[in-house]
């Protein structure tokens, strides 16, 4: 999801206003409670549109805040997505190894794409590691063409 | 080559590859488009990507990177951008903007990106370069020496163009700008000189005529048409110039010559505003970004004669403007006479009066001068340049004279035949040899007693009796380039021979 810049200032601005790290992590705990009733919620529960895009600015800023914190603590995020789900284990061992690799521990947020046709792949900040069929495909195709 | 391979040579050929294909982790920079519309796509991370750096989203569309903004990257697309969707991944591809360059590109029309359009098979050039690079440095350069012909009589005498020179073509449209340019390339048939031909927002029927006309003059073959037409997106438009400044400049570095048509500028403007708007850069005078003037000189300047370290290459730029009403003292216009070593100014009413190429002698220019003609040229140039601006001067003021003295009545009858002898038809560029010895029998009286109807007759039956019975002047000429007193004697002996010979006097 892209972040505005309106909601990172907000979130720069609760980090402040929180003061220290400690607390940081319990005004997250809290906000991340919230942040899981606004995804639960359905606009059906609502009479107004603008409601929900509050609610929609609120989840935003949360989650900008998560970001900024996990950068403070240096906590590298990682977007895993896998052609099916994947159990715990695999997760972990694939967690394991890139926080070995970049001597940073990680959080790992998962998400499956049957369009991904089998393997798996993930981003960190800008760089996508891909172990996709649907990305070696892709290469093959593109050293064909280029032969 | 490839034409030779049998399907079951290519089947074999591809198992190999298939085979030998090594499936590894693809590492990629990528990043989200997250608005997208009129061919410009924005996208947020992609945050090291380059300016000018090429773009891949899904499906295989290229697009270029051109602004860079604290949390997002405005992308020109190069193509239809109804596939890209919002949520859409877009990678780097780690290249800037590049093009092939080199001889296999001789004879064909490519896209800006340097794809074939024309029917032939794609193009395999050895060598690729950027298209956005830094025109040559100060050391580098020398000044303006050599020739470069346009075969037009009045061009060639009154503002030479020479190899390195960027002369701006600017009139109203249908005054035959793109007639000059491209008869200017028909003539560097034989000479060496690599022709570029860069059709920027025009019709494609258009580009095809061009084509054709190059086609049936013999001049395709040294020529290469980069053709980003009314039709393609602005940022292939927006490329166009510099991808074929480009091939071009592969040329100048390795000490040939080259020519490049920019045929228009004022379209090249438009198709900047449309992308400077939409990336939301602010507008400025007629709604142009700020760098409007920076999009042209960095493109001219490219243009250049290197010197003799550097292999003495030169690329000779022929960017064309098309005028509103003529009015050159519009903006773009403007622009572009300031950045060009001058200008030549066709006009509407000398083109519908008869008189073409339709060329305004009073306010064409040529900066660098006679450095760009030969000796013989130079010698004959001043004295008909001095001869028609005595001319102009006496017409104007004859207007409202009702008798005037013989000698006036004279000069300004020569002046009539000078005109007349300045004309010259379409796609038939003459030698230099020629337009030496039309001109000289023009300045020295040869003409005085043709009338003024029958000169280009006249000029016509010369040309033909010098190619039938003294072919000896144009070896000579050719030879010596300089009209000494052995040239002079020779060629007043041709005109007298001619004129007793009344082979100008065809119903006798």
């Amino acid at each position: 999801m892209r972040l505005s810049r309106t909601s990172r200032r907000y979130a720069e601005a609760l980090c402040g206003a929180a003061g220290g790290a400690n607390r940081i992590d319990a005004v997250l705990a809290d906000l991340s409670q919230i942040a899981a009733l606004i995804r639960e919620s359905s606009s059906r529960d609502l009479t107004h549109p603008m409601t929900l895009k509050l609610l929609r600015f609120l989840a935003e800023i949360i989650e900008a805040m998560t970001t900024s914190h996990d950068e403070r603590r240096g906590i590298l995020k990682v977007r895993l997505t896998s052609a099916f789900p994947m159990d715990a284990e695999t997760v972990t061992a694939i967690a394991e190894r890139i926080q070995r690799n970049r001597r940073k521990p990680v959080a790992v947020a998962v998400a499956v794409d049957p369009g991904l046709l089998g393997g798996f792949r993930f981003q960190i900040g800008d760089a996508v590691y891909d172990h996709s069929l649907r990305g070696a495909l892709e290469c093959l195709r593109e050293n064909l063409i280029r032969a | 080559m490839a034409l030779n391979l049998n399907p079951e040579e290519i089947t074999a050929l591809l198992k190999r590859r298939i085979l030998e294909f090594e499936r590894g982790a693809r590492v990629t920079e990528a990043g989200t488009v997250f608005s997208v519309g009129d061919g410009i796509a924005r996208a947020s991370g992609l945050s090291r990507v380059m300016a000018g750096e090429l773009v891949e989203f899904e499906g295989g569309l290229i697009g270029i990177a051109l602004n860079l903004e604290e949390d997002n990257v405005g992308i020109a697309v190069f193509g239809d951008d109804s596939a890209i969707k919002e949520g859409h991944p877009v990678r780097r591809t780690g290249r800037i903007a590049e093009a092939p360059v080199g001889p296999a590109l001789m004879g064909r029309i490519v896209d800006p990106l340097g794809r074939a359009v024309d029917s032939g098979p794609p193009i395999e050039a050895a060598e690729r370069r950027k298209i956005e690079i830094k025109a040559p440095g100060i050391i580098e350069r020398q000044n303006v020496t050599e020739p470069l012909q346009t075969g037009y009589k009045m061009v060639d005498v009154l503002t030479p163009i020479g190899r390195g020179q960027r002369e701006l073509i600017i009139g109203d449209r249908k005054t035959g700008k793109t007639a000059l340019a491209v008869d200017t390339i028909i003539n560097q048939k034989g000479q060496d000189v690599a022709c570029f031909y860069v059709a920027i927002g025009q019709r494609r029927s258009a580009v095809a005529r061009v084509f054709e006309t190059l086609r049936q003059h013999g001049a395709a073959d040294h020529t290469t048409i980069v053709a980003a037409t009314a039709s393609d997106p602005a940022p292939m438009q927006f490329l166009a110039p510099y991808s074929g400044c480009a091939m071009g400049e592969y040329y100048r570095d390795s000490g040939r010559h080259a020519l490049i048509v920019y045929d228009d500028l004022t379209k090249h403007t438009q198709a900047y505003r449309q992308l400077s708007l939409l990336l939301r850069r602010p507008p400025g005078r007629e709604a142009f970004p700020g760098d409007i003037f920076y999009l042209h000189s960095r493109l001219l300047e490219r243009a250049a004669k290197l010197n003799a370290e550097k292999g003495g290459g030169s690329l000779t730029a022929l960017p064309l403007v098309e005028t509103q009403a003529n009015d050159i003292a519009a903006y773009i216009p403007t622009n572009s006479i300031s950045i060009t070593d001058g200008q030549i100014f066709l006009e509407t009413n000398l083109f519908n009066s008869g008189q073409r190429p339709a060329m305004n002698p009073g306010i064409s220019v040529s900066r660098v001068g006679g450095d760009a003609q030969i000796k013989a040229m130079k010698q004959t140039a001043g004295m008909l340049r001095l001869e028609l601006a005595q001319y102009r001067e006496l017409a104007a003021f004859a207007q409202f004279a009702a008798d005037l003295d013989a000698a006036t009545r004279h000069q300004i009858e020569r002046g009539h035949r000078l005109m007349e002898v300045m004309k010259q038809s379409v796609h038939v560029p003459m030698p230099v040899a020629k337009q030496v010895a039309i001109i000289y029998a023009g300045i020295n009286g040869y003409l005085d007693d043709v009338p003024v109807s029958e000169v280009q007759h006249f000029e016509a039956r010369l040309l033909a009796f010098i190619d039938g019975n003294h072919a000896e002047f144009l070896r000579l000429f050719a030879e010596k380039q300089v009209m000494d007193d052995a040239l002079k004697t020779l060629l007043a002996d041709i005109l007298r021979n001619f004129k007793k010979s009344r082979a100008d006097h065809p119903a006798a």
